[in-house]
């Protein structure tokens, strides 16, 4: 079956283009699916699909990809999930997903590689909360302003590559840690609760009773008797109106939720970190939790009931009483960061072309000389994985060498003027082999792909392969191009990074995996980027 | 540092307080609203908008787009915005800094993406990094272009921090300043021994926003023992700004010089030390040809000010003699002209040998420059002005332009008309210092029931009045008429004058207007009559050729005999001055033409003694035969020359009840004094009751036309102290009355009705209840004409539509005309 729009679907970034009568693909690597340029939004199911790699002509039209989200549910077996297609009507299946980590207890019962996948993503996570969320002063340049923040390469080559160790991580429970004014708040509301006055009804001795409505009214009518006092019974007792305190109210359910997840958040932090015992971020972690146990423990809590549901709206006392305005603000903080988190499972393969980038970026920028200073802008929270805003490639560097990103091509609403650009050449075929960036020499140019390297789906080996054939159909001269694949190593073991190459210098490829913890291995790294480099500037 | 002069205008920033800046003033803008601008060295660093292919960021304009606006504004750019050249010549603007926003879209498909600054934000941005510590700092002079006006100066102040420590220094006057700082004063002749003014010298600045070209006034003035020049400013006559892109000029000379190409131009003079080259190395020199051919490719250079359309700077054989027509427009180029002084980076540029500013005036022998700098003479000159303002001591003086105020005044008639006064002189005062106005204005009253006073303004500039008007605006709206006074403080060249508006009762109200809501509007509309204005006047029109009847007539006069007939020369001549014309008059209307004046008679008359003459044998005449109707029309017929006897004679009669109508000719013509005025109107009045409304037995047709002479001649009859409100009621009643009664006939006595109408209006000068709008009078009045527009002869319906816009008070002075054109 032909599909109008419709070219294909991809396993990994690279591929032929052709198109496909098969609307499934193994959700293991960097799935995308290729759509002859629509310019409308696409959408797979409820998620609008980010574009990914060049815009590429193909066949007489010109072509786009877009990145596939990893739409798997909690559980413990791989799975295979379809959602609908927008404008080209279509059903699109993904196979062999991972299945996403359980929350709460459940997760202790998660399959290693989930566990893992979950670490590697936590891992990049945090370096986006450090980059975005300084709490140390800022560098020339930098500058922190309403949701994003400025900053330079030497912070993102600090954060990705030369790893401070002497601080402890920075994430949503330390920046609470910090907040004074909400420890203040959630002592004082744990001390004394808001009280509401709650009206019920029960059987009251007839001398007491001040008050009685319609129920009570109706339950005396059904009651045997000719007066009160035979109605009354043996114990004279009638059904009436009567009030007392309670504390199980919205608020307070929502203080209660708060402080569980802060002190669960505090207990894994202080687990992750506890080899930074001395720093002072550890201490204040350290203390929030004492107090948070301190908090849970008081008797004027007992009564409060654990939430049952999230509620998105706030009520009076959550909008307008000083003390609850925090636990508010804080609930939300905490949710939209559980978002983040999902988010980042969902956009994984966006994440990392994020991150591959950022360390990429981070070498490139040490190693070479900008003609002029760019800098990196963060948002506060990733969108859709993406956690820069546009221009995020540095550079011209001298020579002039320029680092052209697919991302700043389409996310800034540049695709349409691409088509004109002619920046380089091919710039209208290199799209074709999914390449994400294209770092050109003036003469030779660099294809680098970012990519996810499932060890049970392909080989380092095998990538840079299919990448560099890709890449070949791709170019109308192949003696111009050499690969760079920056694979993100998945394997469950504890791996260095691997390095792989094919060719020598015309249409060489090479490969980078790199695993979690990609400091550790800087060495390892750079020599890798190094040699495609020196290759392609050796063909200059 | 106490004393600090900054220069934003030139190729690269100059601060006193910050003597190490070296770099090209501009901005790098922010990709999303609030991330702070970049500024300075760290500017000079950044790649937004450095003029690179790629990333976007880097074009200029961003995306090659120019739509799309640029990631890096030069300050040159935002000084055009804040001064545009098409309000140049503008006594005083209207900026705003939310129309007229310097923007860049980062996102080429997103419109919400825009990013905008106001003008005065980027100098702010740029002034702010090149001041060391602020809190050190007791003066502050900030280099502006000449041509800054009032909106824009307001609106830099007030973004710069608005106090009275910054001092906005017009570009001439700073390099003036310099000049006059480093000559010996003694050597200057004073050639204005009122002001000490030496002369004066043309100061030519050549910065990157635009040119200046200007005489400045010299004076010469003590301070201490000894004696100092001082520039005079003076933006009250001309513009002094040229349409140059500075800019652009800086880019094609570094291409002529070979030191860059029209795709790295931008990049070298943002980025790299390209500036400096040009403005230090004295060895560079541009070919005059390789300088029109990089011209000619500026002119495709995407960063390039935003052109304008006086934009002469890139067509360099046309530049002398746009300069010297700009130069012309002061027509002083001969008069005590001390000499030409150049400043700026683009001045000491060598092009095929001389500098730039010779090059530009080399043809005219009487621009030689004697003194050109690169730039150093602006800010030395800030630096300078600082230090005498912070000092006390003597600075340069600003000349004002004039400020008056319109308002509603009543003219010799009692007519309402604009008047003006002046709010602030047109006088010079020193630099930093409030001119006020010396004698408040009290014309001024908020009306009953209204809640705002409008003012109207006056200024202007090189001889063309502009008019703006501001509202101050009561709580509430009073309830009787509150009169206010009016005065006003400017200081020249450092934003808006401020106006206070005071009530006379103390306390009820005060305001005070800064005339930053000033709208633009025409002078203030004549007002529509409510009656016709001023009064009918015949205008002699005898010249002494024509004097031979008068003498002829007076000499008969002298014979006179009673027992002899009357000549029938006098009869004649009677008949030929009772005869006028209407004048073609653009600008009034019941003017005519005749041969005595209906007012000051005598003295209007070409030679008075021949009428004097004539009037005293006439006088003589009458005196011998009181009773001749021939001489006493006559003397009617003279108007204000009509002699004594007559007049006398005439009240006699007119008082014991036995007029002749000649009588009445006299009283309507001649009747000035206020008792002879009553006597007549007594007996008018008597005349109209004993009617009792019967108007088949009206006789009273040569009293309502005397009546109609009396108060179409004269004013004052109409006043309440002439004629009571219950005698004009009655006439009034006794008009309309008859009139309604004659509708039928149209014969004379409704014409003369018609004629006398719009007359009788005249009381509502003296007397608002006249037939107020909306009254029961006024309903009647309205109701006869209506009638009267509908039916009779087209003359009479003319009339009739015209007195109706007159009765509702919305006539033109058409309506008037159309009146007195119609009137016999």
């Amino acid at each position: 079956m032909r599909v109008n729009g419709f070219v294909g679907l991809r396993k990994h970034p690279w591929g032929d283009g052709a198109p496909a009568d098969c609307f499934s693909v193994d959700g293991r690597g960097s799935a995308r699916i290729i759509l002859s340029d629509i310019g409308r939004e696409v959408r797979l199911g409820s998620l609008e699909l980010p574009k990914v790699g060049f815009p590429f002509f193909n066949k007489g039209s010109w072509c786009q990809a877009y990145d596939l989200p990893q739409t798997s549910t909690p559980g413990q077996d791989a799975q295979e999930k379809s959602d609908s297609l927008s404008l080209v009507d279509i059903e699109i299946t993904q196979t062999k997903l991972m299945p996403r980590p359980r929350r709460g207890k459940a997760k202790e019962d998660d399959r290693v590689e989930v566990k893992t996948r979950d670490k590697w993503l936590f891992w990049q996570l945090l370096r986006y909360f450090e980059l975005s969320h300084p709490d140390d002063e800022l560098g020339e340049f930098e500058a922190g302003y309403g949701s994003a923040v400025r900053r330079s390469w030497e912070s993102v080559r600090r954060e990705w590559i030369h790893a401070d160790s002497d601080e402890p991580e920075i994430s949503l429970i330390v920046r609470l840690a910090n907040n004074f004014a909400l420890i203040h708040a959630l002592d004082l509301i744990t001390q004394s609760p808001r009280r509401v006055l709650e009206r019920y009804r029960a059987d009251t001795p007839i001398g007491r009773i001040q008050e009685l409505d319609s129920a009570c009214i109706r339950n005396y009518a059904h009651r045997p008797g000719r007066n009160a006092l035979e109605k009354a019974g043996p114990k004279q007792q009638l059904q009436s109106v009567l009030r007392r305190e309670n504390i199980d109210t919205l608020e307070n359910r929502i203080a209660l939720w708060v402080i569980m997840r802060m002190s669960a958040m505090a207990g894994e932090w202080l687990g992750r970190n506890s080899r930074f015992a001395d720093s002072q971020r550890h201490t204040l972690v350290k203390k929030l939790l004492t107090s948070l146990q301190d908090w849970m423990s008081r008797l004027t809590f007992a009564d409060v009931d654990f939430l049952q549901e999230l509620p998105s709206e706030p009520n009076y006392p959550l909008q307008f009483e000083p003390r609850y305005k925090f636990i508010w603000e804080t609930y939300l903080a905490i949710r939209r960061e559980d978002q983040v988190f999902e988010d980042a499972w969902t956009w994984q393969r966006v994440l990392w072309a994020e991150s591959g980038r950022q360390i990429f970026h981070g070498f490139l920028t040490g190693m070479w000389k900008e003609l002029l200073v760019s800098t990196p802008v963060y948002r506060n929270e990733g969108l859709s994985g993406q956690w820069l805003m546009p221009y995020r490639a540095p550079g011209p560097f001298e020579g002039p060498v320029y680092l052209y990103d697919s991302m700043d091509v389409n996310t800034v609403g540049w695709s349409n003027l691409w088509k004109e650009s002619n920046a380089f050449p091919d710039f209208d075929r290199i799209g074709g082999c999914g390449c994400d960036q294209v770092l050109w020499f003036g003469e030779r140019g660099v294809a680098i792909w970012y990519a996810l390297q499932d060890p049970s789906s392909i080989s380092l080996e095998e990538m840079i392969q299919q990448a560099r054939v890709s890449m070949d159909r791709s170019v109308s001269d192949r003696e111009q191009w050499v690969g760079l694949v920056i694979a993100a190593d998945l394997s469950t073991s504890e791996q260095e990074p691997h390095v792989e190459q094919i060719g020598e210098g015309k249409s060489m490829c090479v490969g980078i995996s790199i695993p979690m913890d990609a400091h550790r291995y800087f060495g390892d790294i750079e020599a890798g980027i190094e040699i495609a480099l020196e290759a392609a500037r050796g063909l200059v | 540092m106490k004393a600090v002069g900054i220069d934003l205008t030139n190729a690269v920033v100059q601060s006193s307080s910050c003597p190490d800046a070296n770099w090209f003033p501009s901005v790098i803008l922010p990709m999303v609203q609030d991330e702070p601008v970049l500024v300075g060295d760290m500017a000079k660093q950044h790649r937004r908008g450095a003029g690179l292919s790629w990333p976007p960021e880097c074009q200029i304009p961003y995306s090659n787009d120019v739509k799309f606006g640029k990631g890096r504004v030069s300050v040159a750019e935002a000084w055009r915005y804040l001064s545009p050249f098409e309000s140049r010549n503008l006594a005083w603007d209207n900026y705003q800094p939310f129309q007229r926003q310097i923007f860049w879209q980062p996102n080429p498909i997103d419109e919400r993406s825009k990013v905008s600054f106001s003008a005065e934000d980027i100098i702010y941005e740029v002034a702010k990094n090149c001041i060391n510590d602020v809190s050190s700092i007791e003066q502050l002079c900030f280099v502006v272009p000449d041509d800054l006006g009032e909106g824009a100066q307001q609106a830099l102040l007030d973004r710069l921090g608005g106090t009275t420590s910054i001092h906005l220094l017009p570009r001439p006057i700073a390099i003036a300043s310099d000049w006059c700082d480093r000559q010996n004063s003694n050597e200057f002749t004073i050639v204005n021994h009122n002001n000490g003014s030496c002369g004066f010298i043309w100061v030519l600045s050549m910065g990157l926003d635009r040119w200046e070209f200007c005489p400045v006034e010299i004076r010469r003035v003590p301070s201490g023992t000894e004696d100092v020049l001082i520039p005079v400013r003076d933006h009250t006559e001309h513009s002094s700004g040229l349409a140059v892109d500075g800019l652009s000029l800086l880019a094609a000379y570094a291409i002529g010089v070979g030191k860059a190409d029209l795709s790295n131009v931008w990049f070298e003079l943002v980025s790299g030390d390209l500036i400096e080259q040009l403005l230090s190395d004295s060895r560079l020199n541009c070919f005059i040809d390789d300088l029109r051919r990089a011209c000619t490719e500026v002119k495709e250079w995407t960063g390039r000010l935003t052109a304008t359309t006086y934009d002469c700077s890139l067509d360099t054989d046309s530049l002398n003699s746009e300069i010297i027509r700009h130069a012309n427009k002061f027509n002083k180029r001969d008069r005590d002209c001390l000499g030409t002084i150049a400043d700026g980076s683009l001045a000491g540029l060598l092009v095929g040998g001389v500098s730039l500013a010779a090059r530009a005036l080399d043809q005219y022998d009487g621009y030689d420059i004697f003194d050109c700098t690169s730039g150093s003479a602006t800010v030395n000159g800030a630096k300078l002005v600082a230090h005498q303002l912070q000092q006390g001591l003597p600075t340069y003086r600003d000349r004002i332009a004039p400020i008056v105020i319109y308002y509603m005044g009543h003219d010799e008639y009692w007519d309402p008309l604009i008047s003006k006064k002046t709010l602030i002189e047109g006088l010079t005062v020193e630099a930093g210092q409030v001119a006020t106005t010396e004698e408040p204005i009290t014309e001024f009253y908020i009306p009953a029931g209204q809640d705002t006073l409008t003012l109207i303004l006056g200024r202007e500039f090189g001889k063309k009045l502009e008019n703006r008007q501001i509202s101050a605006n009561l709580r509430e709206k009073v309830e009787s008429n509150e009169n206010v006074v009016i005065t006003a403080e400017v200081r020249p060249g450092q934003g808006f004058a401020t106006a206070l508006v005071r009530s006379v009762r103390s306390g009820f109200f005060e305001t005070k207007l800064n005339w930053r809501t000033m709208e633009e509007g025409p002078p203030p509309k004549t007002p529509k009559y409510a009656w016709p204005p001023g009064v009918a006047n015949i205008h002699s029109t005898v010249t002494t050729g024509g004097l031979s009847d008068f003498r002829r007539v007076a000499e008969l006069l002298g014979d006179y005999c009673p027992k002899r007939d009357l000549p029938y020369t006098i009869v004649n001549f009677r008949e030929d001055i009772r005869q006028w014309t209407l004048q073609d008059s653009a600008k009034k209307a019941y003017q005519y033409d005749g041969k005595i004046a209906s007012t000051d008679s005598f003295n209007r008359f070409v030679i008075p003694d021949v009428l004097k003459e004539l009037s005293d044998n006439l006088g003589d005449a009458i005196e011998l035969s009181p009773k001749n109707e021939q001489l006493i029309r006559l003397a009617g017929w003279m108007y204000e020359a009509c002699p004594q006897s007559a007049i006398d004679a005439a009240v006699k009669r007119i008082k014991r009840g036995s007029e002749m109508s000649c009588d009445l000719e006299v009283a309507g013509k001649a009747f000035i004094k206020k008792e002879h005025i009553q006597i007549f109107v007594d007996m008018f009045a008597a005349k109209i009751r004993t009617l009792k409304k019967d108007y088949e037995l009206d006789s009273n047709n040569n009293w309502v036309r005397a009546f109609r002479d009396m108060i179409r001649f004269r004013v004052d009859p109409l006043r309440c102290e002439y004629i009571s409100g219950t005698q004009i009621n009655t006439i009034e009643k006794y008009v309309i009355g008859l009139m309604y009664y004659q509708s039928t006939r149209r014969g004379p006595k409704y014409n003369n009705c018609l004629y006398i109408a719009p007359h009788l209006l005249k009381r509502r000068r003296f007397d608002d209840s006249f037939l107020a709008l909306g009254s029961k009078r006024w309903d009647e009045w309205m109701e006869m004409f209506e009638y009267a527009s509908r039916v009779g002869m087209s003359r009479q319906k003319d009339m009739a539509k015209s007195m109706l816009k007159v009765l509702k008070a919305e006539a033109t002075l058409g309506d008037i005309k159309i009146l007195a054109s119609n009137e016999k």
